[in-house]
């Protein structure tokens, strides 16, 4: 009856004044003030991303959700500046016993926030994990690990059936799981209070808002000059701007060219740090046309990454010569240079048609490079046509060899190793199958089989020259250049070339 | 109870029921459109022999009918699967995010109708004035301004340049007014115009000359007689705004970051992780079901000629 009454008379006005009190004041409820912008040294650091971090379990998580996951966990070999193994990590030693056996030393007395020893079981329990685990992020990577053992608490002996020199780099991007922990808890609950060792623990969450780390009190390394960080996160840019913009939060990552270069107009402190994330064009050498040798060089020479990167990104891009430099700031030694007379020549007057097939909405400014890539063909003779696709149909496409002509994909390395690069793109059975070359197989296991990353270099140069500048497979575009805005009086975070960030020096 | 109401009342039902059926039907297919999700969760690299493990631990590998039958017991039992990249099982999940939709589109709403209804009223009261022109325009333009920029425009000013409210987010009541006053625009604008119509109508009834005859006050006439008659087609049209509202948050909480439905939906779409845009599809076109029985109930309680 009261319903009644108040649907018949003025009350459901009143009614609707009392849904909208009743709703701020809900709004106020269970979960912290994320617009607190005092300036407070003990203060988590708030740190704002571009999308709800997806599961906090490394084994099986997105690359994209490490910066989260890796202020509480750490992988088992540290890198340096270089990206190359460092002894300054969980693992402070290695060997390479014989051609197919490793050695690793683990930092003694190390704990996981919980108590677990973080021993050498730990380290190959991890191992094994990210090598048999369905869903492993990382589980190709180890497809030639044989046998991964802990004969001491110190020691993990690694076996491979065919000779791998790079065996500690891929270790770099394998994160150390407390055993007991993660098998009592399942992958789910692993994620949803993750454990580790790392300098901050895990400090709780509100769904669907924020994530909170808070400084681990006992951390065996240096410890963080902060007290926490709270992650938030805004899936749209102009808002990721707005945020930092209006002091709501310190540090917002994943700014866009555009807004970027609207932040520095304000005033706001850009950091813009080249990745290693390479987008690069791949020509099916099996299909027509560019089963014709000369095509495919016309179009390379037609191609002009230099003019990609100055007309569209503005200098928020790095013109990137090579297919396996896998390191920001490194080129090969040989590379194609864009000739677009010499281009228009070979073509001739066959005007052969070109379908170009790139993953709608995947990477920034992904539409404009492809059709700036299509330009340049057809002003070298070439008919261009377009297939935008959704990012699993590509995949899906290029893995049934259904991609003739042209596709514009990146290659996103969690480890700055070339091999990725070469298993994934250029071997006979890669993803990609789009250069099959009996020469290129062998050269790829030879330098497998190196003792170390300079042995194996040359090899890796002689490579790229084989399927960038001979063969003309791979016409290498642009590294993307990550862009991130600090607030004021905001220092210290360090942001790493492969998503990684280092928050414990950061202050405001 | 009469016969011929018990055919109404299961006719209804039955037309309802077979309404959510085609929506979880078009939401499985579209589902099952998006590509193949192993190459987003696994990324372009995974060998062939690992995506098909996990083409098989997410039951992909089996025929699309016993996928499409197991689809619609977990629907009518309450488990909507799990997600892709959260690893969590969706009704969980959107049970965490729905509280926050509801504050929004509940503060939103009642915004709409505290500014609509008496904008709408004052607007046919006084009948070809410059109240009725004002109100009008005011209405026409939240009917045609575009959401996403209303919003944006809403943060701009607020937030960066004057700094008197968040930008977006969560977390205190601050952070729900300018969400909340970018979501009651349209539905403001609706309302305003249907009560304006549908009072004009009211107004001109012999009734209402009867009443002022009688020397009932004209605040009396307007809001006893003319807006409890004027009403029918007001409450219709905010039970079914709710609806739109509840899985139409998508802008609004794009734009200010609000851990909503849409904001989840949104996700989910772009990781491609279907089993989750089919739990927020699906609960959706609940709602919306849920809402018509509500708009009939309500009918039926306000117009006893609808019994």
């Amino acid at each position: 009856m009261m319903i009644m009454k108040s649907l018949r008379s003025r009350r459901f006005l009143a009614l609707a004044a009392a849904l909208t009190v009743a709703s701020a004041g809900l709004t106020g409820c269970g979960g912290s003030d994320s617009d607190n912008s005092g300036s407070s040294g003990t203060a988590p650091i708030r740190a704002l991303l571009a999308a709800q971090p997806a599961t906090l379990d490394p084994i099986v998580g997105a690359r994209s959700a490490q910066i989260v996951w890796a202020t509480m966990l750490e992988p088992l070999i540290n890198t340096g500046n270089d990206l190359a193994p460092t002894d300054t990590g969980l693992v402070t030693s290695w060997t390479r016993t014989d051609a197919t056996t490793w050695t690793f030393k683990v930092r003694p007395d190390i704990s996981f926030s919980n108590g677990e020893k973080a021993d050498a079981a730990a380290v190959a329990n991890t191992i094994t994990l990210t090598r048999d685990s369905a869903a492993s992020q990382l589980k190709s990577y180890f497809g030639n690990v044989t046998a991964i053992e802990a004969p001491d608490a110190t020691t993990v002996v690694v076996k491979t059936k065919t000779p791998q020199y790079d065996i500690p780099d891929l270790l770099a991007t394998v994160y150390l799981v407390p055993p007991k922990y993660y098998q009592e808890k399942g992958s789910e609950g692993f994620a949803a209070a993750p454990v580790g060792t790392g300098p901050y623990v895990w400090s709780g969450a509100n769904a669907g808002r924020d994530i909170s780390v808070k400084k681990n009190p006992d951390y065996w390394g240096t410890k963080a000059t902060n007290e926490g960080v709270t992650f938030t996160w805004a899936n749209e840019a102009a808002q990721r701007l707005a945020l930092i913009q209006s002091k709501s939060v310190d540090v917002s990552f994943d700014l866009p060219p555009a807004q970027a270069s609207a932040a520095k107009s304000a005033g706001v402190n850009v950091v813009s740090t080249e990745t290693a994330i390479k987008i690069v064009a791949f020509l099916d050498s099996t299909k027509a046309p560019f089963n014709d040798p000369k095509l495919r060089e016309a179009a390379a020479l037609a191609i002009d990454r230099d003019a990609i990167v100055k007309g569209i990104f503005d200098g928020q891009a790095v013109a990137d010569a090579g297919l396996l430099n896998v390191k920001p700031g490194q080129q090969p030694t040989q590379s194609v240079t864009a000739d677009a007379a010499k281009a228009k020549e070979l073509v001739g007057g066959a005007n052969p048609t070109v379908q170009i097939t790139y993953p709608a909405a995947q990477y920034t400014n992904i539409e404009e490079v492809s059709q700036a890539v299509g330009g340049s063909l057809e002003k070298a003779g070439f008919k261009v046509s377009y297939v935008p696709l959704d990012y699993g149909t590509l995949v899906k496409r290029i893995i049934g060899r259904q991609v003739p002509g042209i596709s514009i994909f990146a290659g996103v390395p969690n480890v700055a190793v070339p091999d990725y690069f070469v298993s994934g793109f250029m071997k006979t059975k890669s993803i990609t199958g789009n250069c099959p070359d009996p020469q290129i197989d062998t050269l790829a296991q030879q330098a497998l089989e190196q003792n170390d990353a300079q042995q194996a270099n040359p090899i890796y140069e002689q490579l790229n020259t084989i399927g960038v500048v001979q063969k003309h497979c791979y016409v290498p575009l642009y590294r993307q250049v990550f862009n991130y805005a600090t607030g004021p009086g905001v220092s210290g975070v360090v942001f790493g070339p492969l998503n990684t960030v280092d928050f414990t020096k950061t202050t405001r | 109870m009469k016969a011929s109401t018990v055919r109404r009342v299961g006719g209804r039902l039955a037309s309802l029921f077979a309404s959510l059926l085609i929506a979880l039907s078009l939401a499985f297919l579209l589902g099952r459109l998006s590509g193949d999700p192993t190459a987003t969760i696994l990324g372009p690299l995974a060998p062939p022999e690992q995506r098909e493990a996990l083409r098989h631990q997410l039951g992909l590998d089996l025929p699309v009918l016993v996928q499409y039958l197991d689809y619609l017991k977990g629907v009518f039992t309450g488990d909507l699967g799990q997600s892709l990249q959260f690893y969590q099982s969706n009704t969980s999940m959107i049970a965490d995010r729905l509280p926050f939709t509801l504050q929004l589109v509940g503060a939103g709403m009642a915004l709409a109708l505290l500014v609509g209804i008496p904008l709408g009223v004052l607007a046919a009261t006084r009948e070809g004035t410059w109240w009725d022109r004002g109100a009008s325009t005011l209405a026409l333009l939240g009917q045609s301004v575009p959401v996403f920029w209303f919003g944006m425009m809403l943060v701009v000013l607020f937030a960066v340049k004057l700094g008197w409210l968040p930008a977006g987010q969560s977390g205190s009541p601050k952070h729900l007014i300018l969400p909340a006053l970018t979501m009651s625009v349209y539905p403001m604008a609706h309302i305003a115009r249907l009560t304006r119509a549908s009072m004009s109508d009211a107004l001109a009834e012999p009734y209402i000359d009867s009443a002022r005859a009688r020397g009932i006050s004209t605040r009396r006439v307007i809001w006893r007689h003319a807006f409890t008659n004027a009403m029918m087609p007001i409450l219709t049209i905010v039970v079914l705004q709710t609806g739109i509202l509840l899985s139409g948050a998508v802008a609004v909480e794009y734009v200010y970051s609000w851990p909503g439905l849409g904001q989840l939906a949104l996700q989910a779409i772009q990781f491609r992780d279907f089993p989750l845009v089919q739990a927020i599809v699906v609960f959706g076109a609940l709602v919306f079901v849920v809402l018509n029985l509500l708009v009939d109930v309500l009918h039926s309680i306000v117009d006893p000629r609808v019994r």
